[in-house]
């Protein structure tokens, strides 16, 4: 039978625990947020789609979190990569709904998504998503192989085979000089 | 050579500093995503009732029958079973592997992929095509020996390979795809007119990028060859 003295130290415990965790995820915050802010900006062009994705990420991770996660960053980047593959399925079909609606109305122009300028923002245009997404983690987040394996739930040996094919399409494009791609 | 480094820290559009000072908005976050935690999962459904011991046997043995029926009738491939066995009489070839990727490798270790290899070589993809044989597709690389590990070949030697295709859409290994070097696991003779197989169609080939010191395994769970495998072999890479 548990004592009343029994059920207070289990409950003191509980919120030493708690109260650790809550230290270890702040301290994790800390270190990651900026990188993750970045890791957001780099792929979401709108500022205030940016902040409600970084808010997103944090919050499941924190939901999430346990003291194991704390000593590594591919999990949260993992969380963050998950977050804005859902914002792009959900800007998708906002467009895509958008498309009918104006297509039906024949009265509102579609939004027209910012333009790269920059050689190397036009050159990923003509990758598709996973290619840029594996040279973004390697370049932009500097991401080593195991943790983009995490991240992207591959084998290190895949992340590797599809480094070097994303490098390999992209080479002849930054060097024969990218072409804006028509919409 | 391409710097791909410098030309994507060029191109970065990230504004925010990696090392920049949390801001206000930043710590009020850290506030706000800190909500208690979501409650423990609900309580399991209650465990249906367990018969009565004594009906347990009666049970066991009105099961079992059945399913031991069953299991000899799939085995003897009678009545309805007889539609998804294979008569050997109506296949001529052995079908193509499927590509899933395997829960285990082929090969548990260098030794054992080594041992299965008639030749090991390091090649320079030059050519690529496809193959009929006995109906089947395969597919087939032109490849030009840079060094050779195992097998009675030379550098400078062109050979073809090839290896079953796909069933579904899988991919072809990068270490075989134009202008790649590869480190090849083979079994020789090939399949007619052709001077090679691979050992493995997934765990055949390793990719050789200047990247990374050791060959890139192409399979999902392909044995990693280690450190110092290409000098352990003899293989000098010019």
């Amino acid at each position: 039978m548990t004592t009343l003295r029994g059920r207070r130290d289990v409950s003191v415990m509980a919120r030493q625990v708690v109260g650790a965790e809550e230290e270890q995820f702040s301290a994790y915050f800390r270190t990651h947020y900026n990188a993750i802010v970045r890791y957001v900006e780099r792929r979401v062009a709108q500022r205030e789609d940016a902040a409600e994705l970084v808010a997103d990420v944090f919050r499941i991770a924190w939901q999430r979190f346990e003291p194991a996660n704390s000593a590594s960053r591919a999990w949260l980047f993992q969380v963050a990569h998950n977050v804005v593959l859902d914002h792009y399925r959900r800007h998708g079909r906002q467009r895509a709904l958008i498309a009918r609606v104006a297509d039906e109305a024949a009265t509102q122009p579609l939004p027209v998504p910012v333009e790269p300028d920059h050689p190397v923002l036009l050159a990923l245009e003509h990758l598709d998503e996973p290619a840029r997404e594996i040279l973004r983690l390697r370049y932009w987040e500097e991401l080593s192989v195991a943790e983009i394996a995490t991240v992207l739930q591959l084998s290190s040996g895949a992340v590797r085979v599809r480094l070097h094919r994303a490098r390999q399409q992209l080479k002849p494009i930054l060097t024969t000089g990218p072409v804006r791609r028509e919409p | 050579m391409l710097d791909f480094a410098q030309r994507f820290a060029a191109a970065d559009p990230a504004t925010t500093p990696l090392d920049a000072p949390l801001s206000d908005d930043a710590l009020a976050l850290l506030d706000r995503v800190m909500t208690p935690r979501a409650a423990q999962p609900a309580a399991k459904p209650p465990a249906l009732p367990r018969p009565p011991r004594w009906q347990l046997p009666r049970l066991a043995i009105a099961i079992a029958i059945p399913a031991l029926i069953l299991a000899t009738l799939a085995a003897m491939g009678w009545g309805w079973f007889g539609l998804f066995s294979r008569s050997t009489g109506e296949l001529t070839a052995t079908p193509a592997p499927g590509w899933a990727e395997p829960s285990a490798p082929a090969f548990a270790s260098e030794q054992e992929l080594v041992a299965a290899s008639d030749a090991i070589l390091v090649a320079d993809t030059i050519g690529t095509g496809t193959l009929e044989l006995n109906g089947l597709r395969h597919w087939l690389a032109t490849v030009k020996v840079v060094s050779v590990g195992k097998g009675d070949f030379e550098p400078g030697e062109i050979l073809q390979v090839t290896w079953p295709a796909p069933e579904d859409s899988g991919l072809w290994p990068a270490a075989l795809e134009m202008g790649n070097r590869g480190l090849l696991f083979l079994t020789t003779p090939g399949a007619p007119g052709t001077s090679a197989d691979l050992v493995d169609p997934l765990e055949g080939t390793y990719l050789i990028d200047d990247s990374y010191p050791d060959p890139i395994p192409e399979g999902g769970s392909s044995l990693d060859v280690g450190a110092g495998f290409l000098d352990r072999l003899g293989i000098r890479i010019p």
